[in-house]
C-alpha cells in the first residue's frame, strides 16, 4: 500500500543536540533519507518536549524508516506519523513510531531492607527455670545404729 | 541504545537516626558505567523512627540505571536503624547516550 505523510511528532528530552531521520524508499526503490532534522530541548525546557516537523509535501512511501543519531543523553518517550494511504478510501490518521512506550505513572519497588515486624518478639533469659515446689535431700548426718 | 532503562523519581525510608545523622546513597549504572553514587541524601537524627523523603527528581538529579544500589549508614559516632524503604521509578521509552543511534526497521506503516 502506498502512504503520504504529512507530519511527525516526537515527545523526546535531550542533553544535547539530536539528529531525526525519515527515510522512505520512493522514489527509486531504495530506502534512503528524505527529511532530517536537528533539535535540542535543552534550548527550550529541562524536561521533555514535543516536537513536531513537517514532511516535505511529496514524501510517499511503502516502507518508511526513523532514527535518531544523539550527541549527548537523549530520552525518546513516543512519537508518531500523520499519514493516509493514497488511493484507498483511509482518513488522515496518527500512526505510532515503534519506541517502546513510556509510563505516565511511577512504579514502586521496595528497598531490600529486612523486614521489621509490628509486634514484639519473645524470647526467654537464659535463667534456670525455679521449680513449684520442693525437693528433699538428706543431712549429711551418719545414722545412729539402733543396738 | 537502551531499552528498558529506569528512572528514579523518589526515595522514601522509614529509619531511626541518633546520635548524629545517617546518609543514603542512590547508585546506578547509567549513564557511563559503573555504578556509581548519582544522588546522596540526609537521614536526619531525632528521637524515635522517622519517615524521609528524598525526592530525587525535582530537585533537579535526573539519575537512571538498569542497576540500581542502595548504600546507607550512620555518620561517625551515630547509630542508624533500617525499618523499611521504597522508591518509585518509571521504564523510558528508548534512553540514548552520546553518538547512539535508535533505528527503526523499514515498516509499513499498518504494521506500526
Amino acid at each position: 500500500m502506498l502512504w503520504i505523510a504529512r507530519e511527525v511528532e516526537l515527545v523526546v528530552d535531550t542533553d544535547a543536540p539530536g539528529r531525526f531521520t525519515v527515510s522512505g524508499e520512493l522514489p527509486g526503490d531504495h530506502v534512503a533519507p528524505r527529511r532530517s532534522v536537528v533539535f535540542d530541548t535543552t534550548a527550550t525546557t529541562p524536561g521533555r518536549r514535543v516536537e513536531r516537523f513537517r514532511l516535505p509535501g511529496n514524501f510517499k512511501f511503502q516502507l518508511i524508516q526513523f532514527e535518531f543519531l544523539a550527541s549527548g543523553i537523549a530520552r525518546l518517550y513516543s512519537g508518531r506519523i500523520f499519514a493516509k494511504p493514497l488511493g484507498a478510501a483511509g482518513a488522515w490518521g496518527w500512526y505510532a513510531l515503534p519506541i517502546p512506550p513510556t509510563a505516565e505513572g511511577w512504579q514502586e519497588a521496595a528497598l531490600p531492607i529486612e523486614p521489621t515486624p509490628e509486634a514484639w518478639t519473645e524470647a526467654a533469659l537464659p535463667i534456670l527455670p525455679t521449680p513449684e515446689g520442693w525437693e528433699e535431700a538428706a543431712l549429711p548426718i551418719p545414722p545412729t545404729p539402733e543396738e | 541504545m537502551a531499552e528498558g532503562i529506569k528512572q528514579i523519581k523518589d526515595i522514601t525510608v522509614v529509619y531511626s537516626a541518633t546520635g548524629a545523622n545517617g546518609f543514603i546513597w542512590l547508585q546506578t549504572d547509567m549513564p557511563n558505567a559503573p555504578i556509581q553514587t548519582r544522588f546522596a541524601g540526609a537521614l536526619i537524627a531525632g528521637s524515635g523512627r522517622q519517615t524521609a523523603h528524598l525526592d530525587v527528581e525535582s530537585t533537579g538529579y535526573d539519575i537512571h540505571g538498569k542497576l540500581v544500589q542502595f548504600v546507607a549508614g550512620p555518620e561517625s559516632g551515630g547509630v542508624l536503624q533500617l525499618f523499611s524503604g521504597k522508591i518509585r521509578f518509571r521504564t523510558i521509552g528508548v534512553y540514548l547516550l552520546s553518538g547512539e543511534l535508535w533505528k527503526s526497521q523499514p515498516l509499513t506503516l499498518g504494521s506500526t
